[in-house]
């Protein structure tokens, strides 16, 4: 049966670190008690000189490496930001040139921070549905201290930049690949948290000065805690699809905003902390690129064998959630 | 196939005629406007209306022609390069408004070729989907909002329109979809400004980079060189002739490109349709909201064999073969 594996990832962290504390200690605030509960204990910032796209450059590099892959081969880039280069043109058109990937075809994708596991799911769909599509390289690249409000205590300290890449590639396994997916939005809450201003919304010297540009949230609405409320939801029901339970599944991986989330949720689940992994202590928080940061890495500290069932669930502002599943080929 | 069950199409009430500009421009741009892209008149959004005033009639139009309430979608796509808001997406804005709460939802952004891709992408999803019913997708453009209003020729060519599709899970695809892309391009026609290369603030501001800017000039037109192959190689994929499309429908910035396109393809002009004269021109938005027109004139019968085409800047083109 037509199906998908990926044969390779790789991630870029910019060399710009700033523990969390300090983050907090220049902004007058003890931040101990954060740290503590959601593990981001540093802040990656990405040079005056970096942009989305290079940070979207380096991973994809990687994982072609990591898949031994010439960028010749690929038949199609999705890049997924909410933190783009360019309003227009997409920043896929820009890694596109760089990696000389000269026979893809290319889009981006936003959904905030579910967006790159949505995007493997639509890279996935692709080459199952037609047979001219053969290898894609997905791309989730953040860089969201560009929007940061420095000042802000909630938002300053949270956010950080980076990117992660996975090779997606057709397979013709009767053993693994892709297992079943869920997706989840409500668009109820589209004004709790967002960069609003810089869109149709264009800037003025006013509004800039009010750092409506920045990353903001509705003082007065603040998040239910909808992950910990639907994340079990959807492995349940995603890996239902392969008539598998949770306690079936080997790593499960999930947005790395806050680390007692996923405890709470793997307590839930019924499963030890052991299956899953966590990078936001050594990366920090990273949006649409944590998953496969985190991905990433879990394979690199050899977590993740031939036959395992890798579950990855991401939530992203305004709201929409995505679950994916695949054993590992 | 992907059923396209319902059509839905909203333009700002605000119009501006070739006149308008040339007397804003104190020289006369009909030649251009009306002879070489083929435009008389286009819709601008006000100053205090946005690209969702336009998704969420064009939407109720598509869903009430398709029968369906809100809660009978499971995707909700918004194609686009102008966006309501750096983050969230659009998409997500849509669904909480609509009350489509059982809708996934995302972007997708390829500048003008986006609904031509994002329909070939939920038809993927689709296929993998059998409890999918129905999509929205849709695709809008609001670019008047970055123009540099005192630029003579991209004040005068870009418009505001969107157009929704309700599309219909039917358990078989699309027939054939092409894409090609070149982004040795990304620096030619953007804007630029507002993301992370040029973020905001008073030197982007200044420079005016948030406004929509042509950087480099393309040697040749890209359209002309690249549409004659796409739409030839599309439909080797169908495994039909150029002669058994019924109906081709181009990305609509420029008549005499398309018209000669259709010479170079030997398909009759009467084959293809075009909007640009009353709407302008409307990137992401314009291809569905020719079809729109083309069935509205009667031009297209359900069961014709469709061929949209698109081009966006960056650049990135995409085509797709569908039965109506």
């Amino acid at each position: 049966m037509r199906t998908v594996r990926i044969a390779g990832t790789g991630i870029y962290t910019p060399a710009r670190s700033m523990p969390t504390e300090e983050v907090g200690a220049i902004l007058g605030i003890d931040l101990s008690q954060q740290i503590q509960a959601g593990g981001i204990k540093v802040k990656k910032i990405m040079a005056e000189d970096e942009e989305a796209s290079d940070l979207a450059v380096y991973a994809g590099m990687q994982a072609l490496k990591n898949a031994g892959i010439k960028p010749s081969e690929l038949d199609l880039i999705i890049v997924s930001t909410d933190t783009p280069d360019y309003i227009s043109p997409c920043t896929a058109s820009i890694v596109q040139h760089r990696l000389l990937a000269k026979n893809a075809g290319l889009f981006d994708t936003n959904c905030a921070c579910s967006g790159w596991v949505t995007a493997l799911n639509t890279a996935t769909k692709y080459i199952i549905a037609d047979q001219h599509f053969h290898k894609a390289l997905v791309i989730g690249t953040y860089a969201m201290t560009r929007f940061l409000n420095w000042q802000d205590k909630v938002t300053a300290p949270t956010f950080s930049d980076g990117a992660g890449a996975a090779v997606l590639v057709e397979d013709e396994s009767e053993t693994g690949g892709y297992l079943g997916s869920m997706l989840y939005a409500d668009g109820y809450y589209w004004d709790y948290l967002g960069v609003y201003l810089g869109s149709a919304r264009l800037p003025t010297a006013e509004s800039v000065a009010n750092q409506e540009h920045t990353v903001r949230y509705n003082q007065n609405k603040r998040f239910p805690d909808v992950n910990s409320v639907h994340w079990p939801r959807l492995v349940r029901e995603t890996l239902a699809q392969a008539n598998l339970t949770p306690e079936e599944a080997d790593m499960l991986l999930f947005t790395q905003v806050r680390r007692n989330t996923i405890e709470g949720v793997m307590n839930t689940l019924g499963l030890p902390m052991t299956k899953t992994h966590n990078v936001m202590e050594k990366y920090g928080y990273t949006g649409s690129a944590c998953v496969p940061m985190a991905l990433h890495d879990a394979l690199e500290q050899d977590l993740i064998h031939s036959g395992d069932v890798v579950v990855m669930t991401a939530s992203g502002g305004g709201y929409a959630m995505a679950c994916y599943a695949m054993r590992w080929l | 196939m992907s059923h396209i069950a319902g059509m839905g199409v909203k333009v700002p009430d605000r119009v501006l005629t070739n006149k308008y500009f040339s007397e804003y421009f104190k020289e006369d741009l009909s030649g251009f406007l009306e002879g070489t892209v083929g435009q008389k008149e286009r819709h601008w959004l006000a100053d205090d209306e946005s690209v969702v005033d336009l998704c969420l009639p064009a939407a109720y139009e598509a869903m009430a022609e398709a029968g369906i309430a809100a809660k009978d979608l499971s995707m909700v796509v918004v194609a686009s390069d102008t966006h309501e808001y750096i983050s969230p997406p659009t998409s997500v804005v849509v669904q909480g408004k609509l009350g489509a709460t059982n809708a996934m939802i995302f972007d997708l952004s390829a500048s003008c070729a986006s609904f031509v891709t994002a329909l070939v992408t939920v038809d993927s999803w689709f296929r993998s989907h059998p409890d999918f019913k129905y999509a929205l997708l849709i695709g809008e453009y609001g670019m008047t909002k970055y123009l540099d209003k005192d630029d003579k020729y991209t004040a005068s060519l870009f418009a505001d329109g969107a157009a929704a599709f309700v599309i219909e899970n039917t358990g078989e695809s699309i027939i054939a979809s092409k894409f090609i892309a070149d982004g040795t391009y990304h620096d030619y026609l953007g804007v630029f400004g507002g993301g992370t290369k040029y973020p905001i603030n008073d030197d982007t501001l200044t420079k005016g980079l948030h406004k929509l800017r042509i950087l480099k000039k393309y040697d040749q037109n890209p359209n002309l060189v690249a549409w004659p192959g796409l739409v030839t190689s599309l439909m080797d994929k169908v495994g039909e002739p150029l002669s058994a499309i019924d109906l081709i429908l181009f990305t609509q910035i420029n008549l005499l490109v398309i018209k000669k396109v259709l010479e170079i393809l030997g398909i009759p002009e009467s084959k293809s349709h075009w909007i640009m004269d009353r709407y302008g021109y409307t990137g992401s938005a314009c291809i569905p909201m020719a079809l729109y027109d083309a069935r509205k004139q009667g031009k297209v019968k359900p069961g014709d064999l469709v061929v949209l085409v698109a081009s966006g800047a960056g650049q990135a083109m995409g085509a797709v073969a569908l039965r109506l």
